[in-house]
């Protein structure tokens, strides 16, 4: 059985985090504070960690930079501080995610399965790469067999989301205009090409992440394009 | 003697007797000096020069080698071995009878004398007889054959050669007189001037003529200026300044003798022991010497008494006594200053008229008429001298009461006029300066133009050179002045447009500016001081608020997060009660906009605080325009709304930062999915006019929007005025700020049910 330390010292919010990730099977440890944390650390085997920013003694953060010293644990941060730059401070030190407060629940639900699943399952799949498969992030496309998935869950995709999803990961970090991906993809010259790759855009988007306003691979650059973001 | 003791009047007028002391000695020395011989040779000679050295010294010298010559020749003629001869022939002549005779000297020493001629106290002829044999016979003057006294006589004319014997006679008288008068002034009385003359004949024997026979030629050459020249030598041995003319000529011509073996040498002793011309005018000349030193040092004195008296003077003029500072003035030192001027340039005309009318008259009683006309200048250059003093310290104690401005007549009346000018606004200020520059200038100008006209008449040509100087500083002044004000005004304009561009830190350099533009700069950087704080003030507030409200709403997540945690724990219950289902449904609803309104409610503040980093690039609002419909078509289908777009097919490219334009369409667009009427169109519209690119968004609301366009951008404010829908009432005031910040517009438009929102960019490129 997986063990998740959940740590925030608003006790309701643990309790709460404690329900949802039991009934998905999952062990939770609870802590209410940074040092507690690290103490539980040292004396459970964990296989991921939920932390709150805002405790008192030692806060999220450099909880999170004590933890990297000696673990690669997923690291997922919780918190009320939902700025920009609360966002790349916590990834920045180390963290694997963010999560902003007030959260959905089943979001982070599933945020703490991928994680889970990628840093259980995925290393073994690195060694099976070929020429036709193609890897970013948690994000698998084989070519052979027309598959793709996400953190080792298949996912289902019609074959022009799946050229354009082949198109993107091939090229990931570069952006595509919406013309360039209609030529491409429709081999066809653009003429005031209309919404469509927009919308199978949106819903490439809708099955592959978690949260589609906030996607970790499939990313809008407005007024330019779409790119896979390079992992 | 303490002169601190002394009462101030005393003082005063003992400076004033020694400085007229002084002038006197002045005027003493520079009389003096005038009326000396050396007058006009500078003073560089009397260091170094004694009367040997002097041109009369040489005359006198030359002279006497002449004498010494005249000498030479009649000892030979009438000299026999130191004795007088009275046998040697004179003259001969061919009388008119035809006959010959030699005359000896005996013979035409009695003839004269038997004439009446004598020879007197001083060896000259004196006497003879009143009627002349050349009176009363003519005709009958016998020839002349030789004279042995001048043998190279030349008749340069018939009658020449005819003379009587008794002026042959009286030659021979004045040839003894001066032999005489030679031996006596230099052979026997004692002489200072030394001389031998030496012959030497065929056969070697010496011809010697002395005054000094027992004196050797290092004696001679010992007694301060010598001369020795030799036949055999063309140089001469001498420490005389200068060589007597005549000397080397008389020499070889008295010479008898065909060779070359022959010598002089005079010396003169310069202590002059004994009495003769030479010692009467050495004596002479240092009594001229003295004096004329004496009156140089006069003159000297009484320029250095004169001096330091009148700086005494200009330091007690008008003062008291010496502790206090206040000055007293006499009553005429109150008359304005042009009013002295005047006074003393008729005083400084009247003295001329004076030294030139009544000054000789008044003089002539105690000058004598050689010298009046030097008295006269002196004395009127005395009068005009006290003149111009008393004019001095007058000036002197007016400007030490700093009375000269208060009394000139030009400075009253500018004290009058410029308070009055001064109290004008400044256009009329303006005005009268420069009518006054235009007065100024144009007199100046005339009077330039009328002295060069004139200068031939006038003494002093240049004159016309004096108005045109001030003419042309008075130009460079002026434009120096307008020069400056323009400076000023540049800097001012300067500064109040970088002000009115928001730069209210900015500061005007006020140094060097005129008190007027100074005022306004201090004015203006007063009102950027206060600008600057009021808008430090706000940005501070604004930011206070934004922190405030960011604060607050993460002090609120954290309840919310438990809040809607558990709601949605308690709808996993699968409570079978209707009535429960409801209330949570209710919960989850307004917890959720909770959530949105937090979330919502910081953003707004940040964007409308200007508290944002914007990350301005060049993006295609085409292109995003047709992301965003990619994202909304799919949910207006959902509430049955069509989405109708015009696009144009070309890119059109704007500079803004792609993620926050995202939220303000996503905004409109949400507003559009919150509020248009179901089963209506959305109309997007993007298009480029006049250089910008404008995006428009039209749809028809569900509810009457009976409210005010500018309204719906508040924050709060929604059209519904039941606020029975979902939303923070946040979007559009969010969408406006944001639009702001990237330099966007934002318009809103209503129309009936009618509602309309456009954004507008500048194009780029």
């Amino acid at each position: 059985m997986q063990t998740i330390l959940v740590c925030d010292d608003d006790k309701q919010i643990v309790e709460a985090i404690d329900i949802y990730l039991t009934g998905e099977g999952f062990q939770v440890i609870k802590a209410y504070d940074g040092y507690e944390a690290l103490e539980l650390l040292e004396t459970h085997p964990v296989d991921l960690m939920i932390v709150d920013v805002m405790m008192p003694g030692l806060d999220g953060i450099r909880t999170t930079l004590k933890v990297r010293e000696t673990s690669s644990i997923p690291i997922i941060i919780l918190s009320a501080k939902s700025e920009d730059n609360d966002k790349i401070l916590g990834l920045n030190i180390g963290a694997d995610d963010y999560i902003a407060k007030p959260f959905n629940p089943l979001e982070l639900v599933a945020r703490v399965k991928s994680h889970m699943r990628r840093y259980t399952q995925l290393g073994n799949l690195t060694h099976q790469n070929t020429d036709n498969v193609y890897k970013c992030g948690g994000l698998l496309i084989n070519d052979d067999n027309k598959e793709v998935s996400v953190d080792g869950e298949p996912i289902k995709l019609t074959p022009i989301e799946y050229n354009i999803l082949l198109l993107l990961v091939k090229n990931a970090g570069k952006v595509f205009s919406i013309d360039e991906i209609y030529e491409q993809i429709w081999n066809e010259e653009a003429i005031g090409a209309d919404n469509t790759v927009a919308v199978h855009i949106r819903h490439i988007r809708e099955k592959i992440e978690i949260n589609p306003r906030e996607p970790r691979y499939l990313k809008v650059v407005w007024g330019v394009g779409y790119k896979i973001e390079k992992q | 003697m303490k002169t601190g003791t002394w009462p101030m009047a005393l003082k005063k007028q003992t400076a004033l007797l020694l400085h007229l002391l002084f002038l006197c000695l002045f005027f003493a020395g520079i009389t003096l000096m005038m009326f000396n011989e050396h007058y006009g040779r500078g003073l560089g000679w009397i260091r170094e020069e004694s009367y040997a050295d002097t041109l009369p010294f040489t005359e006198q010298l030359e002279s006497d080698v002449e004498t010494i010559f005249h000498y030479v020749q009649y000892k030979d003629l009438l000299e026999i071995d130191g004795e007088i001869d009275y046998e040697a022939s004179m003259f001969c002549v061919t009388h008119s009878s035809g006959n010959t005779k030699i005359y000896s000297l005996g013979e035409a020493v009695s003839y004269a004398r038997r004439l009446g001629y004598y020879l007197n106290d001083s060896y000259e002829v004196a006497g003879g007889p009143e009627i002349h044999e050349w009176d009363s016979n003519p005709t009958s003057n016998p020839l002349i054959e030789w004279k042995a006294y001048n043998p190279n006589e030349v008749y340069r004319e018939p009658g020449d050669a005819f003379a009587t014997i008794e002026e042959l006679s009286v030659q021979v008288l004045e040839v003894l007189g001066e032999y005489y008068r030679i031996r006596e002034n230099f052979i026997d009385q004692p002489s200072n001037l030394y001389f031998r003359v030496s012959y030497f004949d065929d056969e070697e024997e010496e011809h010697l003529y002395t005054n000094a026979e027992n004196l050797s030629a290092e004696d001679l050459s010992r007694m301060g200026r010598y001369l020795f020249i030799s036949g055999n030598s063309i140089f001469v041995d001498s420490n005389l300044k200068y060589i007597p003319s005549n000397i080397t000529s008389e020499l070889s011509t008295h010479n008898q003798y065909n060779n070359d073996n022959y010598y002089i040498l005079l010396g003169v002793d310069i202590n002059y022991p004994n009495h003769d011309p030479y010692s009467v005018a050495n004596a002479a000349y240092t009594k001229v010497r003295t004096e004329y030193i004496g009156g140089a040092l006069l003159l000297g004195i009484g320029l250095l008494g004169m001096l330091i008296t009148l700086i005494i003077m200009a330091a007690l003029t008008g003062h008291t006594d010496v502790s206090s500072q206040d000055i007293r003035l006499h009553h005429f030192d109150y008359l304005p200053v042009e009013l002295l001027a005047v006074l003393l340039f008729l005083l400084l005309r009247a003295n001329e008229v004076f030294a030139q009318n009544g000054l000789p008259r008044i003089l002539r009683f105690v000058v004598s008429p050689d010298n009046i006309h030097y008295a006269v200048r002196a004395a009127k250059e005395i009068l005009r001298y006290l003149i111009c003093l008393c004019a001095a310290l007058c000036l002197l104690r007016n400007y030490k009461a700093k009375n000269i401005w208060k009394s000139c007549l030009a400075g009253r009346c500018l004290n009058r006029i410029l308070p009055a000018v001064y109290g004008y606004p400044a256009p009329g200020r303006f005005t009268f300066f420069f009518i006054a520059y235009l007065a100024a200038s144009g007199l100046l100008a005339l009077s330039g133009v009328y002295l060069y006209q004139q200068r031939t008449a006038l003494n002093v040509p240049y004159l016309y050179l004096i108005p045109v100087a001030v003419l042309a500083v008075l130009q460079i002044w002026v434009f120096l002045l307008l020069y400056r004000s323009q400076a000023e005004s540049a800097k001012i304009s300067r500064g109040i447009f970088q002000m009115s561009q928001g730069d209210t830190a900015y500061k005007i350099d006020a140094s060097g500016f005129s008190p007027d533009a100074a005022k306004v700069s201090q004015a203006l950087n007063n009102l950027g001081d206060g600008l600057e704080t009021a808008l430090q003030e706000k940005v501070k507030s604004e930011r206070l608020k934004a922190d405030l409200i960011t604060n607050v709403s993460h002090d609120i997540k954290t309840p919310l997060t438990s809040i809607i945690n558990y709601v949605d724990l308690l709808k996993r219950e699968h409570i079978q009660d209707e009535k429960i289902q409801g209330y949570l449904d209710v919960l989850d609803q307004k917890s959720q906009r909770l959530k949105t309104l937090t979330e919502d409610l910081v953003e707004a503040s940040k964007a409308s605080s200007g508290n944002l980093k914007l990350e301005i690039s060049d993006i295609d609002l085409v292109e995003l325009i047709h992301q965003s419909n990619g994202e909304f078509e799919e949910r207006f289908a959902l509430r049955h709304l069509e989405l109708i777009s015009h696009l144009p097919s070309e890119s059109i490219l704007i500079a803004a930062d792609g993620r926050r334009l995202w939220r303000v369409i996503e905004n409109l667009y949400n507003n559009a999915f919150k509020y248009a009427m179901e089963n209506s169109r959305v109309y997007v519209d993007v298009e480029k006019r006049d250089g910008f690119a404008y995006f428009t968004i039209k749809n028809v609301s569900a509810n009457p929007l009976n409210i005010n366009a500018d309204e719906l951008t508040e924050r709060f404010v929604r059209g519904d005025v039941a606020r029975t829908t979902e939303g923070s009432g946040l979007g559009l005031s969010i969408a406006k700020s944001l639009t702001q910040l990237q330099n966007g517009s934002f318009d809103l438009y209503i129309d009936g049910d009618l509602f309309k929102a456009q954004v507008g960019f500048e194009v780029r490129g």
